[in-house]
């Protein structure tokens, strides 16, 4: 009687089991159609409305060129300066102990718990000509606020924490022990960090970068602030979607769209890319010479 | 000439003492084991002699050579870490080869001498048909040989081993400290190795240095620690012992009696395998006790009996010895001693 028992009661667990995978999996699904997939979708969609011709149009319009020089040319200053410091910051964290460790984590956070809108706020009081560092700016003969060195101090603001943010926990887990015992035989600094730290944090790393892009070319709030909307001069990518948005010209706001969507799909796709032929390498190795 | 001399080195770790005015040498082609229980100091005294952990004051001197202030990487010492610390991303072969191609330029040597000596490593510890798998393809004792075959690499005129079998099962530690000792003979470079087990210390070493709480308590070869332990703690860490308060009267007897106020109150330190048992009452076995507990199974018998006030003392008797007794639970017995030992 008992064995019968406990039978059923365990097939009754596995029914349950089954049925929370089951809403598990629903919940999920829905929630990437409704909030990724259906998006992404309409984006591609609205963007074409007006057929091919129209998108290729609009890509080479003057302004859309012209924003996107100016987003990549933020990008290729930004991205470097963010990749030395999240690697030397998530370096001097994870391999030293010192006093106010926790403050500077917590610090590295400020980016991400203050809104964007702030951030370019604070950086106009800062560096605007009547701003606390205006006399700065102005003795130095150049100007900050409403001008390109503006835009890459504001998205640096709200992106220099990604990279950190992704190689601390990686770090942490790693310990210094593979370091100390690269250095018990004899390696460089430079040697350690090229050989033993980078292959292992690379890939962090390059999830940082890919965070650190989208972020780059995505960003909106702050550039927005100290833009000031000059055109063929201070207006990016997302400022010139809004700016056509704004125009009602919302077929061209999507395909200018796509590009921002592009980026994070190219990213998506470059990792599958990178991971394979890692893959492929190593066989290589393994039947080499 | 003493390769690796230690003096007076001091460590602290905030308000904690890891190592407290630590002095002793190891001579040329030693094998020195490095013996305590865990946290007295033990990995913190090998990192301090390879460079990776810097002594608050105290100096340590590589063949006669004060390198206290050198950095690690010029030392030229192999380190077997207690974890292995291999480099995951890289094949058997490479963990090898690396300390080859860190190398100045100069005295590195070529791809095909690297390639020689990598294969000649891994032939040294058994395992040249792993050469292209990745550390986490091993097991635990291939992973200790690879990190042993990448510390000789670099030709160390000194190794150091942070508990080489620490994480293995009886069975292959047993297996690999034999092939250690032979390896050692083999390729006769100065050794120091940690560990916590005084069976292996005793076992594999030419010299034992035993650590408390950050000090040396003894240095001396495993004979003389065995025999002839300087302190209790030395004595009780190397083996089980038993513990009798009793007092030394003039005439040099020794007497167990609860009120007896004459000679000297001291602690008499004994072996299970020093204590005797008979079943009848005699000037040799005079204290009364029951059997406890009995475990026959091993080459020696384990019988606990407990004394009238409730004191539980072992004794390890031979197969033959115990079934001429014919011990059973509760029987009653009479213990004596065959030897001591006391702390002054
Ligand atoms: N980096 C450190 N910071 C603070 N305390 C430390 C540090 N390294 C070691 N200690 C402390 O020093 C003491 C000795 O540590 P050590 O690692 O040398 O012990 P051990 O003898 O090797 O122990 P085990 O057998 O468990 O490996 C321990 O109490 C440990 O907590
Ligand atoms: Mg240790």
């Amino acid at each position: 009687m008992r064995i019968v028992a406990q039978l059923s009661n365990s097939r009754k667990k596995k029914f349950l089991i089954l049925a929370f995978r089951f809403i598990l999996s629903l919940l999920a699904c829905s929630f990437l159609v409704i909030f990724i997939f259906t998006p992404l979708l309409a984006v591609f969609s609205n963007a074409f409305q007006k057929g091919v011709s129209f998108y290729l149009e609009m890509l080479k319009r003057e302004e859309t060129i012209s924003a996107l020089t100016l987003t990549l040319g933020i990008l290729i200053i930004v991205l470097p300066l963010n990749v030395i410091f999240g690697v030397a910051c998530a370096w001097y964290v994870t391999k030293y102990q010192f006093r106010g460790k926790r403050f500077l984590v917590a610090l590295l956070d400020l980016p991400f718990t203050l809104s964007p809108v702030v951030a370019g706020t604070m950086l106009v009081l800062l560096y605007s000509v009547n701003g606390v560092l205006g006399w700065v700016v102005e003795s130095l003969g150049m100007k900050i606020i409403f001008a390109f060195p503006g835009l890459v101090i504001a998205t640096l603001f709200v992106t220099f924490p990604f990279i950190a943010r992704e190689l601390i926990p990686v770090m942490e887990e790693q310990g210094s022990e593979m370091e100390e015992a690269g250095r018990m035989l004899g390696a460089s600094g430079r040697h350690i960090f090229f050989r033993i730290t980078l292959p292992n944090i690379k890939w962090g790393l390059f999830y940082g970068v890919v965070l650190c892009v989208a972020r780059c070319v995505g960003e909106f709030g702050a550039v927005s602030v100290v833009s000031g909307h000059i055109r063929g001069k201070t207006i990016t990518l997302p400022l010139e979607i809004e700016i056509l948005y704004n125009e009602y010209n919302l077929v061209g706001a999507f395909c200018l769209a796509t590009v921002l969507c592009g980026t994070g799909l190219l990213s998506l796709i470059l990792r599958k890319w990178i991971e394979s032929s890692e893959k492929v390498s190593k066989r290589r190795y393994f039947f080499g010479d | 000439m003493a390769v690796i001399e230690l003096r007076n080195i001091f460590k602290k770790f905030g308000d904690f003492v890891a190592l407290d005015d630590v002095s002793f040498s190891v001579d040329k082609g030693e094998l020195v084991a490095l013996l305590g229980p865990s946290g007295s100091g033990k990995t913190t005294l090998l990192r301090v002699i390879a460079g990776l952990e810097r002594p608050d004051s105290g100096a340590v001197f590589l063949e006669g050579r004060d390198v206290t202030e050198e950095d690690p990487r010029d030392r030229g010492i192999g380190f077997v870490f207690q974890h292995y610390a291999l480099f995951k991303h890289m094949t058997v072969f490479e963990n090898v080869a690396f300390g080859l191609r860190v190398k100045p330029r100069k005295v590195r040597p070529s791809e095909s001498e690297i390639r020689e000596k990598v294969m000649k490593l891994l032939h040294l510890v058994q395992l040249d048909f792993l050469a292209d798998r990745y550390p986490s393809q091993l097991s635990g004792g291939q992973r200790q040989r690879v990190a042993l075959a990448r510390a000789l690499a670099i030709e160390p005129y000194i190794l150091l081993l942070d508990e080489p079998f620490g994480s293995l099962d009886a069975r292959v530690r047993k297996e690999l400290r034999r092939w250690l000792r032979r390896l050692h003979d083999e390729i006769q470079v100065t050794s120091v190795f940690v560990t916590h087990d005084q069976e292996e210390a005793l076992e594999l070493a030419d010299r034992v240095v035993i650590t408390n709480q950050g000090r040396v308590e003894q240095i001396g070869s495993p004979e003389e620690v065995y025999f002839n332990p300087a302190t209790p703690f030395v004595f009780q860490f190397l083996g089980d012992v038993n513990l009798f308060h009793g007092r030394e009267l003039s005439s040099g007897e020794i007497v167990f009696i609860q009120n007896e106020t004459a000679g000297i109150e001291k602690k008499f330190y004994v072996r299970p395998n020093q204590v005797s048992l008979s079943l009848v009452q005699s000037l040799e076995h005079p204290l009364q006790c029951k059997v406890n507990y009995i475990n026959p199974a091993g080459p020696m018998v384990k019988v606990e009996v407990v004394d009238i006030r409730g004191n539980h003392i072992l004794a390890l008797l031979t197969q033959d010895d115990y079934n001429r007794l014919g011990l059973k639970k509760n029987t009653t017995v009479y213990v004596g001693i065959k030897e001591h030992k006391v702390f002054e």
